[in-house]
């Protein structure tokens, strides 16, 4: 079966496109809103994003082989899947841009200063149409690769981070009378989960079967300890009242450790500089491919390879305009939770319930046979 | 095929289009490394002291090519922060790199006028590790950057491996960039090791209190032993004990410190527990120790670490400053009352209550209960 993608990649294609960059301002949200609670936050979200991940999975086992562009049809008609897609299109460039911008923004600010912004662009941005042009299944194979590298070296870097930090910077770990705040850290928490959808242009094969739902629970469960390890040891290092003066907390963080006992590792920045910008550029390769692979369907007459330049100038194109905009990450994250909230629950959850009345799962497991 | 080819060119293109980036690449020694910075105050300007490695391989004034030639110290001065930068920046033919500095010297001058803008400075500065040393000087920072440290050519680098070498032996508190920025962002009082010239070498003379961001007050090195006590991690101090006619030295390693605020109608109180490992090292005389005598010298060592604690803390309370680290201690055990209550009068008025226990724990080169007992203590 063509464009499919095994369990393993599934959990990489999640872990980088979830994490790489939200990860990079994490802890700053974090500690404005939840503080020291931040890990009860960051667990809440992802229990209330494990059930529409379950349903999305559940979507794909219940049609093999096939994305929600090819099975929606048959649930909520052809005009109901167009402007499904649309909007899936619409939401996913939207966030592509956001991703591109602030590649660009953490290149030139942290690492790359002299570095002109559209330059970054300019370089970084036809390399992840030319990868995202492959399709998904070589990308879920770059990701299986990378994504190993990118996990071992995050839990390596923040263990390490751990090690030089302060342990009072995060307690009370819990404390009923910040219960409020805790509730506030879910609005930033959800950031990391922004691309979760993108799990309904992936085809799954008959090999994925029941195990699929098994991986997806524990990617959310590895997520959230990622999550919680990476916000927990930048607080440790700079501390909850400094950090929310950065916006890239992650790198100040890293930044700020040099562990002397590794003589080898006490540049951790520059570690990061090549595995975790590389999972970032993972990210935006995978949300890239994504929206690919819906135009592609929807526009089946014309050339891959055509909307991958249309592609490519369009984000690029984005990309200079967006750049003389300042606020245009708040904007992002202001509307974030209407557009999680209509991508990765509502839709899935129409489909599924559609899917349910009409009998699909019976039918399904009847071709199966 | 031609379409393969056309790829093939606008990768070629594309490529040394990239590996152009190289074009401006600079050589490490066309820039100025700076191995320490230090900032002094002088007739209402702000004045940086640069210490600077001299990568050309020139020579001193007198020819020689070894020693502290290898260093220059540049000094550049101006009424802001940035005209002082400025002026530096004249005074070097190659533009200066932050990204190398292993101190930062504050001096006296500017503790008191205040150490905020300059570290809100370096908070935003890229090429600055967050992870550098910070100190502070009584002296005048050439003459403290002109001083020959004894095992490195670098003033830098030596206060630097000095600081990291107290701190492994648990005998310092120091603090980075990093720390400085979120004591000051939490508004916590704090102190900086002091580094100032003792018979022209640099050597530690104790700490600076730093304030709501300025100089408060100093705590002379043989007062400090109650504060790595209170804020050393794997602090260890050693102690001489009178005991009759000879000496004890011991050596003290705290195993933990427990510090539990309880507060209750407007009261503070604060519960202090240290449990200390103490060792034997050497005694004046040829005389041994038996039990009896090791839990006399073991209750006089508790006495005089209790001591070192009570002065530190009654020294913090007569300056009307805690720099003690309670604050944290505080605001973990009641996260909602630290927004609320005048933090600084609360730890005034509080009433401090410390245990000390300590344990004498076996080891050392020579056995003391039978090594040379006297028949009356035995």
């Amino acid at each position: 079966m063509v464009n499919t993608i095994t369990n393993r990649q599934m959990f990489f294609i999640l872990v980088l496109t979830l994490s790489a960059y939200s990860i990079i301002p994490l802890a700053n949200r974090m500690a404005e809103t939840a503080g020291t609670g931040a890990w009860l936050s960051l667990l809440v979200t992802s229990l209330i994003f494990m059930l529409p991940l379950l349903g999305i999975v559940y979507l794909n086992n219940l049609f093999k082989g096939k994305t929600v562009f090819d099975y929606a049809p048959k649930l909520i008609g052809k005009a109901g899947t167009y402007l499904i897609s649309m909007y899936y299109v619409l939401f996913f460039l939207l966030f592509l841009f956001y991703l591109v911008l602030e590649v660009g923004v953490v290149l030139n600010a942290d690492f790359f200063p002299e570095t002109p912004l559209w330059i970054i662009g300019f370089i970084c941005i036809p390399v992840f149409c030319y990868i995202s042009n492959k399709g998904i299944t070589t990308v879920a194979r770059l990701c299986e690769v990378i994504g190993m590298i990118f996990i071992i070296t995050g839990i390596l870097v923040h263990v390490l981070m751990i090690t030089q930090g302060k342990l009072n910077r995060i307690l009370p770990l819990f404390s009923s009378a910040e219960i409020e705040n805790y509730v506030r850290g879910i609005k930033p928490a959800i950031l990391p989960f922004i691309p979760m959808s993108l799990l309904l242009t992936i085809p799954f094969a008959k090999q994925n079967g029941k195990k699929s739902t098994k991986t997806a629970v524990l990617t959310i469960l590895f997520l959230v300890f990622f999550y919680v390890l990476v916000v927990e040891s930048c607080i440790m290092k700079v501390g909850l009242n400094d950090i929310v003066n950065y916006k890239d907390s992650l790198i100040v963080a890293i930044r700020d450790t040099a562990p002397t006992f590794f003589e080898f590792f006490t540049r951790l920045d520059i570690l990061y500089l090549t595995v975790g910008m590389t999972g970032l550029f993972m990210g935006v390769i995978v949300i890239m491919t994504v929206i690919l692979e819906f135009v592609c369907r929807m526009f089946a007459q014309v050339k891959r390879s055509v909307i991958s330049i249309a592609l490519g100038v369009m984000t690029f194109s984005a990309y200079l305009i967006l750049i003389g905009i300042s606020d245009f990450d708040i904007f992002i994250l202001d509307i974030e939770p209407y557009l999680v909230f209509v991508s990765a629950m509502l839709i899935p959850s129409i489909l599924l319930i559609v899917a349910k009345l009409k009998k699909v799962g019976k039918q399904g497991k009847r071709h199966a046979v | 095929m031609l379409f393969k080819k056309v790829l093939l060119l606008i990768m070629l293109i594309w490529m040394s289009i990239c590996i152009a980036g190289c074009y401006d690449s600079m050589d490490i020694n066309s820039q100025s490394l700076i191995t320490a910075v230090a900032l002094e105050r002088e007739n209402d300007e702000y004045v940086f002291y640069v210490e600077l490695p001299n990568l050309m391989g020139e020579t001193g004034q007198d020819g020689s090519g070894g020693g502290k030639q290898q260093y220059k110290v540049v000094r550049g001065s101006g009424k802001t922060l940035t005209q002082a930068r400025q002026d530096l920046n004249y005074k070097n033919d190659k533009p200066l790199f932050l990204g190398t500095v292993r101190v930062l010297i504050l001096t006296q001058n500017v503790a008191e006028h205040g150490i905020e803008e300059y570290m809100h400075r370096m908070q935003n500065d890229n090429q600055y590790r967050k992870a550098v040393n910070v100190i502070t000087t009584r002296v005048n920072p050439q003459d403290l950057l002109s001083a020959t440290p004894e095992n490195n050519v670098s003033v830098g680098f030596s206060i630097e491996d000095t600081l990291n070498t107290l701190e492994n032996a648990g005998q310092k508190v120091a603090h980075t960039s990093s720390d400085i920025l979120e004591n000051l962002a939490s508004k916590t009082c704090f102190v900086l090791p002091t580094f100032d010239l003792e018979n022209a070498k640099i050597s530690c003379t104790g700490y600076t209190i730093i304030h709501r961001g300025k100089y408060h007050g100093f705590i002379p090195e043989d007062e400090s032993k109650g504060l790595v006590w209170l804020l050393g991690d794997d602090a260890k101090w050693t102690y001489v004990i009178p005991y009759k006619d000879y000496e004890v030295t011991v050596e003290a390693r705290l195993i933990s410190r427990a510090i539990k605020p309880a507060y209750s109608n407007e009261k503070l109180t604060l519960d202090l527990d240290f449990t200390f490992d103490t060792r034997i090292m050497y005694l004046s005389k040829d005389v041994g120790m038996n039990d009896f005598v090791q839990e006399q010298v073991n209750q006089e060592l508790q006495n005089v670490v209790l001591g070192d604690i009570t002065d530190t803390i009654k020294k913090s309370k007569q300056l009307g400053c805690e720099y003690l680290g309670f604050k944290d201690f505080f605001r973990i055990s009641y996260p909602d009352k630290i927004r609320h209550i005048d933090w600084l009068q609360t730890y005034l008025d509080s009433s401090i209550n410390i245990t000390v226990k300590s344990k004498i724990k076996p080891g050392g080169l020579a056995n003391f209960k039978t090594y040379g007992l006297q028949p009356e203590e035995s």
